[in-house]
């Protein structure tokens, strides 16, 4: 249905997450780290792109900032498993970037879906 | 019988006298001897040459008048002392003649007695000033004409003004003062001692002479250095009992008035000191205290005077041994410790304590010395910064964990759901992964409690009201509650805010709570939860900035807890109740939630006191005294704002800021789209632009709004505030100048500001 470029460190949440994207009918390309997604998104330019936002080798929050100056309405999901440090909320700071949904992990299938599908459909309603 | 003729007188008188008289002629022969001389010599001698006859010399005497008085014809008086016999005589020589021939007439009286008299006065008024100079102490004295007739050695050197310059002058105060005034001498010599009191700042009788007076006063310079002098001035009477001279006597009390003021000061120092100092005797029993000991161990002086030192209040510190700190006194004479008590009022206290000896000349030990600091409320503080460290270092690991935890949970809990439609509906499948799945959602609740523990930042704009949160929950305490559980609520009368979600608000006074009646057990007791505005005062926890803050307590009448479970309530995992019965994320979650808003949490407890939490948490209203909080009315501050970035990201942040708090907003990309704007659209009200844009900059945009369109405001935002930025930003004309990142706070009292102007203007 979609195409869908999912962006996480983990290899095992990138299984998780495609398998459940691929039973919904989409198609996914994975990336480890925002350097590799930018790269993927130039020879595959997905409909929408699901982000950690804490990564090795440019992280999630200057990922969405480089794919919205590319495409300001790409559909973007960014998900994270809370700070390192304690000291920052990213996920919260995900959200000031208009149209981000944003997804706590661990999230189910539903969540997931769902959270994809808001994202396509133009952003969580403000 | 006639009367004898006066020639007859004249001899009888002659030869009645004691006088010694005899006439000897020119050749030194004697003509005459009277009776007197002639029992003195032991015979009659007329006719014998006068040296041999009266003094055994076989020539005329050395001393011979008879030139002077025969040769010349003058009369001559004059002492002299016998070679023969040692005495004094005094010798009248007075010439005659008779029948043309000239003599000598002799009449000589023995002096010796009255020579010898004068000789024994002298002698002792020589010794009595020797006396008076020889004396430690300073004397002068006046005669009844105020004439100085006294001045010893010792006043010499006391006043520097030496004996010559005053005595047989009346100007003996001026050894004292530099214009004239009587000294103590002269008022006691006119009887006028009444003006004593007020010449001297003190006068009184002198204790040691009946009717002397005594007076003291300093001296700037006396004798060339600052004294301090006491007088005495007594009166000298003769046999009439009048006043003939008065002496006066100084003594200078320099430095025994020093002493005194070192003294003195001393004592009020003592008096005033906010640390307790104790005196005790060699046993360690109390003699005397300052006030600070009752107000610091809250024990009047009185009360516990005559007890043994250490044992008026119970120690609370069970590590502090009473007898080694006696032993090391003893030994060495100093000992210093830090010391747990109890007041009789039942507060417990921590002291420093300063013990020494106090020895004689001999090094026999007589008194203790002991000083008490107060320093319980440091220890508390670093207890509850160290607490706040060990909670902060917590938080970091505990983020960490939950971080990697999370993506751990995420591959397990997806597998799990993954495997949902490939495992067989009919076998054991589906009922393990229904397991893995329950045990994967609730270890995620888990990880998210401790996310909450560990976040430092505040979670959105969320704000709650103290004074309905708690009022909720004291309803809902009472109504579950038995009704021996008594539950008190106070708060001020207006809504409190604190910068915190409203569910999470209720999650902290809910968590206190219901921990607070746990704390009660069964039996009868109090909950009491109250909310306050507090600034500096009471003091607020270290750890706090300065400002407004809510201080949410909660108290019970419970069980209270130990100081080592009051130190670690706060860290996760860490509980009280039985395995199963709770989490041991409760209070963790609190401590959380209080951080994340830049509030902090303390607790004061004791086994079987109660325990009291008080969560402090800054009063986003202001303490609800700043007038109204731009967030909860809007309304009143509606206008219409243009925002200029080239920043698009920017400009939807700011919308959404600005139409969240009920402003109209109209937005441009660049500074010219801005003038068209602001041409076309007469309502805008407000700008908010950028410092730094491609193109015409901030300032310059401010300037040239100003001048077209001199009714709107200019907010500038810009990512440096220095001084001169600030000053050109004014300059342009701007009448705001904000900092970014852009804070709904900041944003929303600059607003507010630029409201309440052009609602003035309005109305002018």
């Amino acid at each position: 249905m979609a195409k869908i470029l999912v962006v996480d460190d983990e290899e095992h949440v990138r299984d998780v997450v495609r398998q459940m994207l691929e039973q919904a009918g989409h198609e996914v390309r994975e990336a480890a780290d925002g350097e590799q997604a930018l790269a993927l998104y130039r020879s595959w330019p997905p409909d929408a792109v699901l982000t950690d936002i804490l990564m090795p080798n440019k992280g999630g929050l200057v990922l969405i900032k480089e794919l919205r100056e590319r495409d300001p309405r790409l559909p973007i999901v960014a998900t994270s498993g809370g700070g390192r440090t304690g000291k920052l909320n990213f996920l919260s700071t995900a959200r000031t970037f208009k149209g981000v949904v944003t997804l706590k992990k661990p999230f189910s299938r539903r969540e997931l879906l769902d959270a994809v599908n808001q994202a396509l459909a133009g952003g969580p309603p403000s | 019988m006639t009367d004898p003729s006066p020639r007859d007188w004249a001899r009888l008188v002659v030869e009645a006298t004691d006088d010694l008289v005899y006439v000897c002629s020119e050749d030194l022969r004697i003509a005459y001897m009277n009776p007197a001389l002639v029992r003195r010599t032991g015979r009659d001698a007329t006719g014998e040459r006068c040296h041999e006859a009266l003094h055994g010399l076989p020539e005329p005497c050395p001393w011979c008048p008879n030139d002077l008085v025969i040769g010349q014809g003058r009369a001559h008086t004059w002492e002299v002392q016998s070679p023969q016999d040692g005495r004094w005589y005094h010798v009248v020589n007075v010439p005659v003649e008779r029948g043309g021939r000239r003599y000598k007439v002799a009449i000589i009286r023995d002096i010796t007695a009255r020579r010898e008299a004068e000789e024994s006065l002298a002698g002792r008024k020589r010794f009595l000033r020797d006396v008076l100079d020889s004396a430690g102490v300073a004397v002068f004295a006046i005669d009844r004409e105020h004439r100085c007739t006294l001045w010893n050695r010792a006043c010499e050197r006391l006043t520097g003004v030496r004996a010559e310059e005053v005595v047989g002058t009346n100007r003996h105060w001026s050894a004292f003062y530099d214009e004239p005034r009587p000294t103590l001498a002269d008022l006691v010599l006119d009887g006028r001692t009444d003006r004593g009191p007020e010449l001297y700042p003190v006068f009184g009788p002198s204790p040691l002479a009946p009717d002397a007076v005594r007076a003291e006063r300093a001296f700037r310079s006396l004798g060339g250095k600052v004294r301090h002098i006491a007088f005495e001035a007594a009166p000298v009477r003769d046999e009439a009992g009048r006043i003939v001279a008065v002496v006066e006597t100084l003594h200078d009390v320099t430095e025994l008035k020093r002493a005194e003021a070192d003294r003195e000061r001393l004592a009020l120092a003592v008096d005033q000191a906010a640390e307790a100092i104790v005196i005790t005797d060699h046993e360690a029993r109390i003699l005397s205290a300052n006030p600070a000991y009752e107000a610091i161990l809250g024990v009047p002086v009185d009360r516990a005077r005559g007890l043994p030192l250490g044992e008026v209040l119970e120690n609370t510190d069970p590590g502090f041994d009473p007898e080694e700190a006696r032993r090391r006194l003893l030994a060495t004479g100093r000992w210093s410790g830090r010391v747990g008590k109890r007041r009789p009022d039942g507060r417990e206290i921590v002291l420093d304590v300063t013990a020494t000896v106090v020895r004689d000349d001999r090094g026999t030990p007589r008194y203790g010395l002991c000083i008490f600091r107060d320093v319980t409320e440091e220890v508390r503080w670093e207890r509850e910064r160290l607490r706040a460290e060990r909670l902060r270092a917590l938080g970091t690991l505990a983020g960490g964990i939950a971080h990697d935890f999370n993506n751990l949970l995420m591959g397990i809990l997806g597998s799990a759901e993954l495997l949902e439609t490939e495992v067989r509906p009919d076998g054991p499948g589906p009922k393990h992964l229904e397991r893995i799945l329950r045990a994967g959602e609730r270890a995620r609740d888990l990880v998210t409690q401790i996310l909450q523990f560990s976040r430092a930042d505040p979670d959105g704009d969320g704000r709650a009201d103290l004074r309905a949160e708690t009022e909720t929950v004291a309803e809902m305490l009472r109504a579950t509650t038995p009704s021996v559980v008594e539950v008190e609520w106070t708060a001020p009368a207006h809504p409190c805010f604190v910068p915190v979600d409203p569910a999470q608000a209720q999650q902290v006074v809910l968590n206190l709570a219901t921990n607070a009646v746990k704390a009660l057990g069964p039996g009868p007791g109090r909950v009491s939860l109250a909310v306050e505005r507090v600034d500096a005062s009471p003091p607020l926890p270290p750890d706090l900035s300065p400002g407004v803050y809510y201080r949410l307590s909660v108290a019970d009448t419970g069980c209270g807890m130990d100081a080592a479970t009051a130190d670690r309530i706060f860290e996760p995992f860490f509980t009280t109740r039985p395995v199963g019965e709770g989490t041991g994320l409760g209070l963790s979650v609190v401590y959380g939630v209080v951080r994340a808003a830049g509030g902090t949490i303390r607790v004061e407890t004791a086994p079987g006191r109660g325990s009291l939490f008080e969560v402090f948490l800054p009063a986003v209203d202001g303490g609800a005294e700043r007038g109204p909080d731009p967030r909860l009315a809007p309304e009143v501050a509606q206008l219409r704002v243009l925002v200029v970035d080239d920043e698009e990201a920017v400009r939807e942040i700011t919308r959404d800021l600005l139409t969240g708090l009920g402003h109209e907003v109209v937005l441009a990309a660049s500074a010219e789209e801005a003038l068209e704007i602001l041409a076309r659209e007469p309502g805008v009200e407000v700008v908010l632009t950028d410092r730094s844009m491609p193109g015409i900059p901030g300032e310059e945009l401010a300037r040239r709004i100003r001048e077209a369109f001199p009714w709107v405001e200019v907010v500038l935002f810009t990512g440096h505030m220095e001084p001169e930025v600030a000053e050109r930003a004014r300059a342009a004309g701007a009448s705001e100048i904000l900092t970014k990142p852009i804070r709904r706070t900041q944003l929303a009292g600059a607003l507010r500001r630029l409201a309440a102007r052009k609602a003035a203007q309005r109305e002018d």
